[in-house]
């Protein structure tokens, strides 16, 4: 093109370090990862969502080069992960969902067996080793066999090898899965000091956990992306952004959530059964997002006489965004 | 190339690390010392029409201590790393299916080689102990020796194409021993066939590893059956690339 004088703020952004242009996945005929398109920044650390079953795996998988999409293109820092793997290869650091490792082989040695593998060389080799032990809580079981490890440790190894060559992007697929809560909040806190020099992208179950050190979450759905954008875009732009808990003694509930349904803003209301006892009745109401419906309520619960001891507003979090969007009645 | 090295390297650590591994070396030696005074012993009653080697390299005791070691060195290789799931460690580091392959091969392949070398020590030790003149020529030994490990090339890689084609290590390691028990029996068909065609009897004596074995130890060496163990090696393992790699592609 000859318009390169004109446009030239855009010449000057930078590309994408990931770059997914309809990337499909089929399993023996069954489509697993339906044409997808994304693009990450370098810089950011990106959130991958979806239930189980959705297709993150596969589609880190096809990231990383190991298994061949079957259909559409993927580029790293501009290597084709098709045409180019192995270029593609040495920009990733990757750590899989269950961590597989050699059993047989004591933590520096694998480490620097991964080291030498993704082209590290001569003394670097140690070097980088021990610098990612350090880093990784590991130097107490350098010289133990990976297989007499637990859980933790390993997941702690992955980590370790996915940073041995100091890559561009880091794709950590489920990093947190299985650790104890103390440890899941280590973890958490490594990827975000990570996330100031990496690009990451990860995907959890654990939504907290993505809402502290996710720039932008991608929500995907059989194999489809549902929605995507930073945490607090897709919060405010919920539907249902709130929950309002209320408690109240009426004669009778019925009457009462025909009542609520009146008030502007109430999108839905349900008795919570367990919080009911000696004629108190406690509710459950989803508000329309931007409206704060509690002194609506209040008013209303004056008007009729109802003794009120509880109004609280539970601020929507990203968990309420995923069931939203991922939810379906029988599953 | 070079991950091909590091990743040879790792196997042939592996292999020495596992308690396995000693196991098989001790009981294959063992056996190689069996049919070694099996050779010898008629030799001490009367004069013999063959050769120490021929004796030796001969007959049950020598080829199923043969047919029971390739499976068991090679059904773990690929089978193993697809169950435990370290295959997508490799193969999502800088590494190719080619260089997994040749470096678990290559490394099997020296630990193989290395099993041999008693074998080769004992048939001296006769010459040494006695210090009578060998009962075998030096070139005969060297094709001999030279043709086992080319015909435990291509073995090997039967092997490696049958641990790249399943998850069970057992699975591999009995498909590997029946694939060879068939290339080395049906070799023995013609003559229970009667008559066949010119071409039909050539080929069965090029695959015949039974006679070119006779006649290494004899000291005739053909470039034939070289070439035949040697191409065989290559396909094999080129099949075992593509066994792998199809794995990944399936849709
Ligand atoms: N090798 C395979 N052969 C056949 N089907 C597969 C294979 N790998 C994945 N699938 C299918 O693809 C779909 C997506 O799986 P994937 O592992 O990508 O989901 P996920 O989002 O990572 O789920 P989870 O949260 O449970 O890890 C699943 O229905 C799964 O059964
Ligand atoms: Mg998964």
């Amino acid at each position: 093109m000859s318009e390169t004088g004109t446009t030239l703020p855009q010449a000057v952004a930078p590309p994408p370090l990931v770059r997914v242009e309809g990337l499909t996945r089929r399993f023996h005929r069954r489509t697993v990862v339906h044409p997808l398109d994304f693009e990450i920044r370098r810089g950011e650390v990106v959130g991958f969502l979806g239930p189980n079953g959705a297709g993150k795996t596969t589609t880190m998988r096809m990231l990383t080069g190991y298994l061949p999409p079957s259909g559409g293109r993927a580029s790293i820092a501009g290597c084709d992960v098709i045409h180019d793997p192995i270029k593609a290869r040495r920009h990733v650091g990757y750590m899989p969902e269950n961590v597989p490792l050699y059993t047989d082989m004591r933590v520096k040695e694998y480490l620097r067996f991964r080291a030498r593998l993704k082209g590290v060389r001569g003394r670097d080799v140690r070097e980088r080793a021990r610098h990612v032990m350090d880093e990784c809580g590991l130097s107490a079981v350098r010289g133990r066999m990976i297989g007499t490890l637990s859980k933790g440790y390993r997941q702690r190894i992955g980590l370790a090898d996915a940073l041995i060559n100091q890559p561009d992007l880091l794709i950590l697929d489920e990093p947190t899965n299985g650790l104890d809560p103390n440890q899941i909040r280590q973890a958490r806190e490594f990827i975000r000091k990570l996330a100031g020099t990496h690009t990451v992208l990860l995907s959890t179950h654990i939504l907290g956990e993505v809402e502290q050190i996710c720039d932008r979450v991608i929500i995907l759905d059989e194999g489809r992306v549902k929605a995507a954008g930073p945490p607090v875009e897709l919060i405010d732009g919920l539907r249902a952004a709130g929950i309002v808990r209320v408690e109240l003694a009426c004669g009778d509930p019925e009457a009462a959530i025909e009542a609520f349904h009146e008030v502007e803003g109430v999108r839905l209301a349900e008795v919570d059964e367990a919080g009911c006892e000696e004629g108190w009745c406690a509710f459950v109401l989803r508000a329309e997002s931007g409206l704060d419906v509690r002194e609506n309520l209040a008013r209303l619960a004056a008007a009729r006489g109802w003794p009120l001891r509880e109004l609280h507003r539970q601020p929507p979090r990203l968990e309420d965004v995923f069931v939203e969007i991922t939810h379906r009645p029988g599953r | 190339m070079q991950a091909a090295r590091i990743l040879f390297r790792r196997e042939l650590q592996a292999i020495a690390y596992a308690p396995g591994s000693h196991v098989v070396a001790a009981v294959f030696i063992v056996l190689q010392g069996v049919g070694y005074v099996a050779a010898l012993r008629p030799f001490l009653d009367s004069p013999q029409s063959r050769g120490l080697l021929e004796m030796f390299f001969q007959g049950p005791l020598f080829w199923i201590p043969f047919l029971v070691l390739v499976p068991t060195l090679t059904m773990r290789l690929f089978a193993e790393e697809r169950k435990m799931g370290t295959m997508e460690m490799l193969l999502t580091a800088p590494v190719r299916v080619r260089d997994v392959v040749v470096a678990k091969f290559a490394a099997t392949f020296v630990y193989f080689c290395l099993l041999w070398v008693p074998g080769f020590l004992f048939l001296h030790l006769h010459g040494w102990v006695s210090g009578a003149p060998p009962v075998f020529e030096t070139g005969a030994l060297l094709a001999t020796y030279g043709l086992v490990l080319a015909m435990g090339a291509m073995f090997l890689a039967v092997g490696c194409l049958a641990s790249a084609m399943t998850t069970s290590q057992l699975a591999a390691g009995i498909m590997t021993f029946g694939a060879l028990m068939l290339l080395i029996l049906l070799a023995q068909l013609p003559p229970t066939l009667g008559q066949m065609a010119d071409p039909v009897q050539r080929f069965f004596f090029y695959i015949n590893s039974d006679a070119h074995l006779r006649d290494a130890t004899a000291g005739l060496l053909d470039s034939r059956p070289f070439v035949y163990y040697l191409s065989g090696a290559g396909v094999l393992l080129a099949a075992t690339g593509y066994a792998l790699n199809a794995r990944r592609w399936r849709s």
